[in-house]
């Protein structure tokens, strides 16, 4: 019988993000706000991803995802925009990220 | 060195490349733009708002210049070329938080440096390579700079019965929060460079600035009541903490 794999922390990462997700919805005042808020976070998570790129973890497209279902959650509370245009904007802002990354633009030396 | 030399090698070394003017400008930009995005005002009118917000990058601009150059300066004293790091993650989070606050949060972090060792100036210095030590001092001269430039600022306009104007106030509390915002130890910051070399220094340095800070929000201007604070703050750190 294999042996039971003990739990992490890294295992629970996502309910932290779907809260910050949720609050950071809850907070944001209105339909614009919370399209550029997605594509900030995008941007984030962009490099996020282009950094660890030569040994992803699991946990990085858990915090990647789970971010985005607690800001949509959180948007569907206060009603502002759409939550399609908001999920489009926020992998927009992941792959202009990562372009960006990609091309150094960002400077070569990782601080 | 002698004040020839100094100045020598602050025309070679003093230029910025192309990157860091890049760097710096979006810098000036993103904080000028957190600083002036919320103007106070209880409806939106569009010439006040964009008025305020020039001011407030004008702003931004003259103390991330006096930042970088008390860096730089400081740098080229010891015998480094100091480089100005943007740091983009923290920007955006900064961004994030202005927007999500709705302006009444503003953190203005300036970013982080790098010290290039400039081999034929550093002959005869102790410690001829790059070390922790002058990494911590030559980053938090560019906190202490902002101190110095908001005290200069403040005396002037109280010599010349100008203290009262709204930029006057802007330029001084934003010296003093950006100069306290970039002394925390978070890496890439100036604090943090100063503390992972040595706390008990990093402790009366930041209590230095942080004692300035808070007295001169209760209108109480002095440096000398401030290094008294700092001194004692740093006494009982040493006491607690390191002894």
């Amino acid at each position: 019988m294999p042996a039971v794999k003990p739990r992490r922390i890294e295992d629970y990462i996502f309910i932290a993000f779907i809260i910050l997700g949720f609050v950071a919805a809850l907070v944001t005042g209105s339909a614009i706000m919370y399209y550029i808020v997605s594509f900030l976070t995008g941007i984030l998570f962009g490099r996020i991803l282009y950094k660890k790129r030569q040994a992803i973890k699991f946990e990085t497209y858990i915090m990647v995802t789970f971010f985005m279902i607690g800001f949509v959650l959180g948007n569907s509370i206060t009603g502002y925009g759409d939550p399609r245009i908001t999920i489009f904007v926020y992998f927009l802002g992941i792959v202009i990220s990562y372009y960006l990354n990609a091309k150094q633009f960002f400077g070569i030396v990782d601080i | 060195m002698g004040l020839a030399t100094y100045l020598d090698k602050v025309r070679r070394y003093y230029p910025f490349t192309f990157l860091e003017i890049r760097n710096i400008m979006i810098t000036i930009i993103l904080i000028g733009f957190m600083y002036g995005f919320n103007d106070g005002r209880p409806k939106f009118e569009t010439i006040p708002y964009f008025y305020n917000m020039l001011v407030s990058m004008g702003v931004a601009a003259i103390t991330v210049l006096v930042f970088v150059s008390g860096q730089r300066f400081a740098g080229i004293s010891a015998g480094y070329r100091v480089e100005f790091q943007m740091w983009w993650p923290g920007m955006v989070v900064a961004l994030i938080i202005t927007f999500i606050a709705r302006g009444w949060i503003w953190i203005p972090i300036a970013g982080g440096m790098l010290l290039h060792h400039m081999s034929g100036h550093r002959l005869g210095f102790f410690r001829y390579g790059l070390n922790m030590l002058d990494n911590g001092i030559i980053a938090s001269c560019g906190p202490l700079a902002c101190v110095v430039y908001a005290t200069i600022v403040k005396q002037i306009a109280v010599w010349t019965n100008l203290a009262s104007l709204p930029i006057i106030n802007k330029m001084y509390w934003f010296a003093l929060v950006f100069a306290v915002v970039n002394m925390l130890p978070i890496p890439p910051l100036a604090g943090s460079k100063l503390m992972y070399n040595s706390r008990a220094p990093y402790v009366f340095i930041f209590a230095f600035i942080l004692a300035y800070a808070v007295m001169a929000y209760f209108n109480l201007f002095s440096w000398i009541l401030a290094l008294i604070l700092a001194f004692v703050l740093w006494v009982l750190y040493y006491i607690r903490y390191e002894q």
